[in-house]
């Protein structure tokens, strides 16, 4: 019977080969192909553009990128430091937004629907019309209205009264500071609706118990709320950091385009792509096998 | 003297217990108020743009230099929005966008779905380390490969055409494939194995299993893979950019061809405001705002019963 059953199984788990063949065949051109291609670029040099023939480079375009290139090193060091930065404050921040719209409120509909509005919006043409008509960046403001302050104009901006009210120095920051919050805000659309799906799946005689023994709010949140949401905490911060780092507007990747379309410069371009993707990569792994220590399975 | 005391404990308990009640009620209250008044704002600072975007498209030069009516129409201005609709071409655009947005997304159903199951359901060898590929693939930007797929699409004789696009969805791949995957794997996983037990009973084979039983219980991750899809579809403007001919361009394309020629005027504020690419931008995005509207309640459930929760 035994065997007879275990049989049974590997020829119904041959079909498990039959469903995943087309990601299998995707994988194949669409991944395989072009990401050895790519890696092969990364370690020689273009010698003729039109028919791409190569010669063999060795760890020239890597050692390039890390010694003679002054551009990439502070690129990439800025832009781990914004994925550092931002990724938990957008976790923390999604989480909260989430646990006020998972109480009983009014217009519940309508919240959700604003808080999800940027990820419609996108991070795309749409965004940067819109960020490019309401302000070069705050900051960029800022300095601008301290310019003109400088040579004694009227200050006619916001940033320009701030600056005027509370100085250079603050000003700067705090519009650094509305940046970075705006930032955040358009970061955490879907972070909230999936820590908002996650709240809503811990059952209320949870929260009924810990009431009738006296639990208050925040110790309900800590108790209970917390611990339930680890496996979600998990989740949206490895993809806010896949986010983070594929973000179209990420300064590191627009420098490898360029080097790569505008210069042409197509295998330093693969070796820059593919630094930055060994370190993303990394990071990406190294936070999901930290945060699982914590993640509490029941 | 015994019934004094009782009575007076008796007063006193009753008042407390009123003080008691409205300590709880009016703390609830200022609660709620705070929660409201936050909420409120936050809607504010993430509707802003949209609101901004829209009045300002819809206002007169004249007024736009205006400081003290930053926030007031005083007269509705239609034509820039008449203007842009020709310019952009727009109902052959939304045809384009369309195309690529609903074909792109059947594809992704499909196959993110058979290959969600696959993950899901059977164990065969390699499958870990498959599922980890298909992870990793979401953390390689686009960007990173684009250069041996424009070589590969080139030498196929597809550029300037959809195929680079949507041929992709239909094996997995294309935007953000790997996370549908992921998304369709969690769902089924929840899923007991007595659907598939009396199904075989009955004789159904495994492909129709999946056709005729599976794909309609996962009708809610349907819907949210198919929003996913068709807003970042929608809104991506890497790969059309790339892949896609003039006459093929889609919707949010051609905000950046209006904008190129249009009119710019210097607010009271300062910045400077191309009217004509605001018009586009809300053109562009109107019918993907109303899809989103529609489907917005299920879309929540959705992301409710999807598994992502137990993840």
């Amino acid at each position: 019977m035994k065997i007879k059953k275990s049989k049974l199984t590997s020829k119904e788990n041959k079909w498990g080969y039959f469903f995943t063949a087309p990601w299998m065949l995707g994988f194949l051109a669409f991944f395989t192909y072009p990401l050895v291609y790519s890696l092969i670029l990364s370690f020689s040099k273009v010698k003729d553009i039109v028919s791409y023939s190569l010669d063999f480079a060795g760890w020239t375009n890597y050692a390039n990128a890390f010694f003679q290139d002054t551009d990439f090193i502070p690129l990439l060091l800025d832009t781990l430091k914004e994925v550092l930065i931002k990724t938990p404050i957008v976790v923390v921040f999604s989480l909260f937004i989430a646990i006020l719209l998972n109480r009983k409120l009014k217009f519940k509909g309508l919240f959700r629907v604003a808080f999800f509005l940027p990820v419609l919006l996108g991070t795309g043409v749409v965004m940067d019309t819109i960020t490019g008509n309401i302000a070069k960046t705050a900051s960029e403001l800022a300095e601008e209205a301290y310019e003109s302050m400088a040579t004694s104009e009227e200050v006619i901006s916001l940033s320009g009264t701030l600056v005027a009210i509370f100085g250079y120095r603050i000003a700067y920051f705090m519009s650094n500071l509305l940046t970075l919050t705006k930032d955040i805000f358009w970061m955490s659309g879907i972070q909230i609706i999936i820590f908002l799906g996650a709240l809503q799946t811990i059952p209320e005689s949870y929260y009924e118990a810990a009431y009738c023994d006296g639990a208050m709010e925040w110790e309900k949140f800590w108790k209970i709320t917390l611990p339930l949401v680890t496996p979600t905490i998990l989740l949206n911060t490895v993809f806010t950091i896949i986010d983070f780092s594929t973000n179209a507007g990420n300064k590191v990747i627009k420098y490898t385009l360029d080097t790569t379309f505008k210069d042409f410069n197509l295998a330093y371009g693969s070796a820059l792509g593919w630094i930055y993707f060994v370190i993303s990569g990394v990071i990406a792994i190294l936070a999901f096998i930290i945060l699982r220590r914590f993640t509490n399975y029941d | 003297m015994n019934p004094t005391i009782s009575e007076n404990r008796k007063k006193q308990s009753k008042s407390s217990f009123r003080m008691d009640h409205f300590r709880k009620v009016s703390g609830k209250l200022l609660i709620n108020l705070v929660i409201y008044v936050l909420l409120m704002e936050l809607v504010f600072v993430f509707l802003y743009p949209l609101i901004y975007l829209i009045f300002n498209s819809l206002k007169y030069d004249f007024e736009l230099i205006d400081a003290s009516k930053v926030w007031v129409l005083t007269k509705v201005n239609t034509e820039n929005y008449s203007k842009v609709f020709q310019n952009m071409d727009y109902f052959h655009a939304l045809f384009n966008t369309l195309t690529v947005v609903l074909v792109s997304t059947v594809g992704h159903v499909l196959s993110c779905g058979l290959a969600g199951y696959g993950f899901a359901r059977f164990s065969f060898r390699g499958k870990g380390i498959m599922f980890g590929i298909a992870m990793l693939s979401l953390i390689i930007p686009p960007q990173v490969l684009i250069m041996p797929l424009y070589i590969q699409y080139s030498k196929l004789n597809w550029m300037g055409t959809f195929l680079p696009i949507l041929i992709p969805c239909f094996f997995g791949f294309g935007l953000k494939g790997g996370l549908h995957i992921f998304l369709f794997r969690q769902f089924f996983k929840t899923l007991p194995k007595s659907y598939e037990e009396a199904a075989k009973i009955e004789g159904c084979s495994m492909p129709r299993i999946f056709f005729s039983i599976m794909l309609p219980i996962a009708k809610t991750t349907i819907l949210v893979v198919s929003i996913l899809s068709v807003v970042w579809h929608w809104n991506d403007a890497f790969e059309p950019d790339t892949y896609l001919s003039n006459y093929n361009r889609m919707l949010v394309q051609r905000i950046s061809g209006v904008a190129q020629y249009g009119v710019k005027v210097t607010t009271a504020l300062g910045n400077e405001i191309n009217l004509d690419a605001m018009a586009a931008c809300v053109l562009a995005m109107l019918p993907l705002m109303v899809i989103y509207f529609v489907f917005q309640k299920q879309f929540m459930q959705g992301v409710e019963n999807s598994g992502l929760a137990n993840f």
